[in-house]
């Protein structure tokens, strides 16, 4: 493969900082450079910054204001009133999102996402209005499955959130409702599931993102669903590293959950290592690492003796420059690749 | 419009026809990005690793110096405090290479700085203790070349300065302090290109700009803390009119640079609902601080600034409604009506632009077409 000439590499801000640091660069060139590259916006991206956010932040005031409209729970409007206004609401912002020149326009989404928040109003009101005494889960739940349908059509990252945190809600408030198992203190098991039900969210989410879904490009949502995933492993980790010695035999959950964490980690130090570059998954998978191991080193080393702490203190600067020099030279040799 | 994949040649050239660049440099900088093996930039997450990891350490570090029983009193205390400082100053700077010192130094170092206040304050009283620290911090932003440090000695400096503006009882020094801080932000910020230019700023405009954003947004917390006695919440407008005017100066200064006509009726319709917006939100200057830290992270180009700005934005909305005295459904209804004024707002910025490109010729924007 021939090498490209190195001033058809591709204009980065990166690189463009770089050479304005090394003096090629006077102020108005930089400043001109990083326009042209679209760094610094010209006024046609300043326009639809400037529409999308009156519009996602308006979007946002309205729902809010209806929710907190509806928990008001206004005595003096009738059933059918709230009903009425509930359904038109939900009713007209699918229409909108339908009729609108495809549904991959923000607005169209904001409108979808309008109508699922709705709903979940709807829903609450029936709880209200007709008193049904079901458990809190399965308002969560029904609200979940009712807007499956749209979350898939949307292709809009803030659904499928909308979507992952109801499922959540359902599966916490299950757990605590109807299994709510005795002397279970730690919730260890529930933390497991937790575990599952997200994990299972982001490996869906790293295939359909290799089978080219271009809306997945969103790498926050990513970045959340990787977030709990690990988060619902770490707890209960640092639980067993807590109870070690004690309390493993009463709870065998601890040993899955360790289990767990050790192949998960190794998992996705590997896949975002090689598979899918992503330094900031790196990070959140070394930053967890650094955490259970001082617990462990502070749980085996003896409480009473000086030295402890002192090891303690190297052991997290040992393990955070370790961290550090690895995600650096990760960086830089993908830097590389890519040139 | 931005390519998605333009070449360094292309800018290289266009720079050239703008007479921004000597057609001869060209191949400086082609030798420069051959030889180049630029290290890829420390991205912001890494660093806070080190920063959180650096913190986490001070605990045990100081435990280990209390049962080893060398912090037995005041001075014993300024003493160690003052010879970490000391020491790891020299260590960071004679160990560049090693990232295990570096760190090491780092979280010596703010064992350090507790100790040597903490000495200090029991030694005289708060206010020396607040006055020190500020010469401390300015003394190691000066002198200690280290990104995370400097960043945390803003913040530092910053609750040092609101120490004192308490115990000398100088309440409306607050409202100072925010706008300083808030034209620091945009300083920083507005002419990043310039300082990245230039030799004594191109390695302390980043930590300083993100810690003065950082430390803005701290000080506004105190805006939405019920508990807090040390402003009256009547007082907080102090605070909005000044970021109010600074929003403004900034959105002029970006209409300006972006070559759209200040006596638009675009232009009006941003003046007018900043101005709108400050009167309405008089009590939540820590909304019209966010928003400007958007606009600047936008006009950088900074996903960083963006995303600290959302999360203030969304922190500081969610306060304003919560703490408002009134009841849920006025609330309701205050919150429905900005949400249909921010659409509204969208739909008549949308009809003015169509106007504008219709019958007076000019781009969406009211730039003028040439």
């Amino acid at each position: 493969m021939t090498p490209i000439h190195p001033l058809d590499s591709p204009a980065t801000p990166d690189r463009l900082y770089h050479l304005a640091r090394e003096n090629h660069f006077t102020y108005h060139a930089l400043e001109y450079a990083l326009r042209r590259i679209g760094t610094v916006p010209d006024p046609g991206a300043w326009r639809r910054f400037i529409d999308n956010m009156l519009l996602l932040l308006g979007s946002a005031l309205l729902l809010v204001g209806i929710i907190f409209f509806f928990a008001y729970n206004w005595a003096d409007m009738n059933r059918f009133a709230k009903f009425g206004v509930l359904e038109a609401g939900v009713l007209g912002m699918a229409l909108f999102a339908s009729l609108r020149r495809g549904i991959n326009r923000l607005s169209s989404q904001t409108a979808l996402l309008a109508a699922a928040v709705l709903l979940g109003a709807l829903l609450a009101v029936y709880g209200q209005v007709y008193q049904t005494g079901a458990d809190n889960f399965s308002l969560f739940l029904t609200w979940a499955i009712l807007i499956i349908p749209w979350v898939l059509i949307s292709g809009f990252p803030p659904l499928w959130l909308l979507l992952l945190v109801l499922l959540n809600l359902s599966l916490i408030l299950y757990w605590e409702q109807v299994i709510s198992p005795p002397n279970s203190d730690k919730r260890t098991d529930l933390f497991l599931l937790l575990f599952l039900l997200n994990g299972v969210a982001t490996v869906a989410w790293e295939y359909a993102y290799t089978q080219g879904a271009a809306w997945l490009r969103d790498h926050w949502l990513r970045v959340i669903l990787f977030g709990a995933t690990l988060t619902a492993l770490i707890i209960p980790t640092l639980q067993a590293i807590l109870y070690l010695g004690t309390a493993w035999h009463a709870n065998p959950w601890f040993f899955v959950a360790v289990a767990s964490y050790v192949a998960v980690t190794v998992l996705a130090l590997w896949y975002y290592r090689y598979r899918r570059h992503d330094l900031l998954l790196l990070t959140s998978c070394l930053l967890g690492v650094l955490i259970v191991i001082t617990t462990l080193v502070g749980k085996l080393l003896p409480n009473n003796e000086i030295l402890t702490w002192l090891i303690l203190a190297l052991v997290i600067i040992g393990q955070a420059a370790l961290a550090t020099k690895w995600l650096l030279q990760t960086a830089n040799k993908w830097q590389q690749e890519a040139q | 419009m931005a390519e998605q994949s333009t070449t360094l040649r292309t800018v290289l050239d266009d720079l050239v026809t703008q007479n921004l660049l000597q057609p001869e440099a060209q191949a400086q900088i082609a030798r420069a990005v051959t030889r180049t093996s630029e290290p890829a930039p420390t991205p912001w997450f890494v660093s806070a690793l080190i920063a959180i990891s650096a913190w986490i350490s001070v605990i045990p570090f100081i435990t280990f110096l209390v049962l080893l029983k060398v912090l037995d009193s005041a001075s014993s205390l300024i003493i160690v405090g003052l010879l970490l400082i000391i020491g790891t100053s020299l260590l960071h700077y004679f160990k560049k290479n090693s990232l295990f010192l570096k760190q090491l130094a780092l979280a010596l170092n703010l064992t350090g700085q507790v100790l040597f206040i903490v000495g200090i304050g029991s030694e005289t009283d708060i206010e020396t203790a607040a006055l020190t620290t500020w010469f401390l911090e300015i003394v190691l932003i000066s002198f200690y070349r280290d990104s995370i440090l400097r960043f945390i000695s803003v913040l530092i400096a910053t609750v040092a300065a609101l120490v004192l503006l308490e115990r000398f009882s100088i309440h409306p020094g607050i409202h100072v302090l925010i706008v300083l801080l808030a034209v620091g932000v945009v300083w920083y910020w507005i002419v990043e290109a310039r300082h990245l230019t230039d030799e004594m700023m191109k390695t302390l405009y980043q930590p300083l700009g993100y810690s003065f954003v950082v430390a803005l947004q701290m000080v506004l917390l105190l805006s939405i803390l019920p508990e807090v006695e040390f402003i009256p919440s009547t007082h907080w407008w102090y605070s909005t009119v000044g970021l109010t005017g600074i929003l403004l100066a900034l959105e002029y200064h970006l209409l300006h640079t972006n070559e759209i006509m200040i006596f638009s009726p675009q232009s009006y319709a941003i003046f007018a609902a900043t101005v709108l917006m400050g009167i309405l939100l008089y009590q939540s200057p820590g909304i019209i601080a966010a928003i400007i830290i958007l606009l600047l992270g936008f006009q950088r180009g900074n996903r960083v600034l963006m995303g600290l700005a959302l999360v203030f934005l969304t922190v500081f909305l969610s306060s304003y409604y919560y703490y408002l005295n009134i009841t849920l459904l006025m609330k309701s209804i205050t919150l429905i009506s900005a949400g249909l004024m921010l659409l509204g707002l969208r739909l008549i910025m949308r009809h003015l632009s169509s106007i504008s490109v219709a019958v007076e010729g000019n781009d969406p924007l009211g730039r003028e077409i040439r």
